[in-house]
């Protein structure tokens, strides 16, 4: 994890601990992204608002949606301590791309994993990456801290938006030095 | 001369008579005509000569003994065993309700519903003894059977108003798939079938179960701690069950095991142990509760409830895996009617054990409380010799 995902992540929680609902959210590292490159999506968890025990073992399982025409989806890797109760499945429909998680072992606030993502849409374009409850009946997070005590947190996904890849700062030095050069020849008396 | 002839004559006239009336004395009566004797001159004290009345009551009272009416069995005296047992002082027990006072309101005792029942200790018995029988406010369970109780509230939190709640019985299928339950009141819920998924726990030993199933517009699920056994059977569960649509769902929370057989409670009785049950309460899990089951020839339980704000305690009776709670045996801040603790021993010795409970009690201050809650026994150390 990058020095941008922990801020984002830290940001997430310090503005999460004057909420009254537990939440989770998708906080990318990087916005906007470049296009073609890779970039990672953190998964934050907020519970310190929760029901039951604290400190406590939040669990639940999360859906995020995504158009897998601007996207591609690469990996998710899990925060440290914590275990899948339901691996990562990928389901496809149409454009619309799905990946379900079930995690637990959560601490109350902080990183539940990380997703990392190419942008392969055009420059300019929007991506959204949806976050809803991967239980659309009854929902499915829990504190299990000494017991199961049910909640329903807040779902916050987001955007980021598909820029052109960079052009290095030498190569913009080199093309005003040639640039100079050029019309310094053109202006030199014969 | 005249005169001495007189009385000579009526000596010798009077001779026969007297003669008779010496052997009618003389002439044992029946008892049957002692006993009209008796009768006629308790009516009529010169119905007879005193020494003929003496006769009889000396005949009476000697053959009394044998020839009286045989004495009726224990059994059959028995002032508790008739239909007029409610009537009878020696079957008297606490009343459920004592009689209103004038203008009083009715003033409830502490009982759940009870009964009486007036047993005959031995055939030597002279009296009955009076027994209190407490009845389970939920239906008990049976030795060696899937045994469980569930709290129920309208939705799909789990929780809700102590006066919303009510209390069931609970099954669950071994390997979590599915489960019923059958409420006090209302239809009986049985669940979808369900896929289960079953990960370590971090912190006490249990599992972590997750069933969820989907039927159309119904689903089912439960998120429980478990405790299974080599099989992967489920032998101890609790915490929350759901079932229903989106618009009209039921949940709660749940405490489940097997009663332990009769073979595992005889054994615990014969060996007089006391055995010691904690853990977190379910609907409430910062409250824990110690419960410890005295086992024996009278077995016995008594328990505490604590958390942060509120703690009370209670005792009770333990009929086959089956415990009630007594209402004389609360802590006086518990108040009101119609409180009690009933629970059930689940497991059997060398495997998973605990006890499965509920409670519904009014506390002074914090009110009415439900809950449910699995408790683990406590495993003794080992004895360190000094």
């Amino acid at each position: 994890m990058n020095i941008r995902n922990v801020a984002g992540a830290l940001l997430l929680i310090a503005a999460g601990s004057t909420a009254q609902a537990a939440s989770l959210a998708l906080v990318p590292a990087a916005d906007p992204v470049v296009q073609n490159g890779a970039f990672t999506v953190n998964l934050v968890v907020n519970a310190a608002d929760a029901p039951g025990i604290h400190p406590g073992l939040q669990s639940g399982a999360i859906r995020v949606d995504f158009d897998r025409t601007l996207l591609t989806y690469n990996s998710f890797t899990l925060a440290s301590g914590l275990i899948f109760f339901s691996p990562l499945a990928v389901t496809t429909n149409g454009n619309a791309q799905t990946l379900t998680l079930g995690f637990q072992n959560a601490p109350d606030a902080g990183p539940v994993g990380t997703f990392s993502f190419t942008a392969t849409g055009p420059v300019g374009s929007l991506a959204t990456l949806g976050l809803v409850d991967a239980d659309d009946l009854f929902g499915s997070f829990v504190n299990k801290a000494v017991s199961d005590k049910p909640y329903v947190p807040t779902f916050t996904g987001t955007q980021v938006s598909i820029s052109a890849v960079p052009l290095p700062a030498g190569i913009w030095l080199l093309g005003t030095a040639v640039g100079a050069l050029a019309a310094r020849r053109r202006l030199k008396p014969r | 001369m005249q005169k001495l002839l007189a009385i000579a004559a009526l000596a010798l006239l009077a001779l026969p008579f007297q003669a008779q009336a010496q052997a009618a004395a003389a002439t044992p009566r029946s008892d049957a005509d002692c006993a009209q004797l008796l009768e006629r001159w308790a009516g009529d004290p010169k119905a007879a000569p005193k020494s003929e009345i003496n006769a009889c009551k000396d005949q009476l009272a000697a053959i009394a003994p044998a020839a009286g009416p045989a004495p009726e069995p224990v059994a059959a005296v028995d002032p508790c065993s008739g239909p007029d047992a409610g009537s009878s002082v020696l079957c008297w027990g606490p009343w459920a309700a004592l009689a209103p006072a004038a203008a009083a309101p009715l003033v409830s005792l502490d009982f759940p519903e009870t009964f009486i029942e007036c047993d005959s200790v031995a055939e030597l018995a002279s009296q009955c003894v009076p027994q209190l029988t407490l009845v389970p406010p939920v239906e008990g369970c049976q030795p060696g059977t899937p045994c469980g109780f569930a709290t129920i509230v309208a939705g799909s939190t789990s929780s809700g108003d102590a006066e919303d709640t009510a209390f069931g019985r609970i099954d669950l299928a071994p390997d979590g798939t599915r489960f019923s339950i059958d409420p006090d009141t209302g239809e009986p819920i049985d669940s979808v079938p369900m896929t289960t998924v079953v990960t370590p726990r971090p912190d006490d030993g249990y599992g972590n179960l997750r069933s969820t199933g989907r039927e159309g517009d119904v689903g089912s699920r439960l998120i429980a701690r478990v405790e299974q056994d080599d099989d992967g059977e489920i032998k101890l569960a609790a915490d929350i069950w759901t079932h229903g649509t989106r618009e009209n769902a039921r949940s709660g929370y749940f405490a489940w095991g097997t009663a332990t057989s009769q073979a595992g409670l005889n054994a615990l009785n014969a060996g007089n142990v006391s055995v010691n049950f904690t853990g977190p309460m379910s609907v409430n899990n910062s409250t824990t509760g110690n419960m410890t089951v005295n086992f024996g020839g009278n077995p016995n339980w008594t328990g505490t409830w604590t958390n942060a704000a509120w703690s009370f305690g209670a005792g009770g009776t333990v009929s086959g895996p089956n415990l009630i709670s007594r209402p004389d045996q609360f802590t006086s801040n518990v108040t009101g009617s119609g409180n009690f603790v009933q629970g059930a021993i689940v497991g059997e010795q060398g495997g998973p054990r605990g006890l499965t409970h509920i409670i519904d009690v009014t506390l002074e201050g914090p009110g009415r409380i439900k809950d449910v809650g699995l408790l683990r026994d406590v495993v003794a150390g080992p004895v360190i010799a000094p």
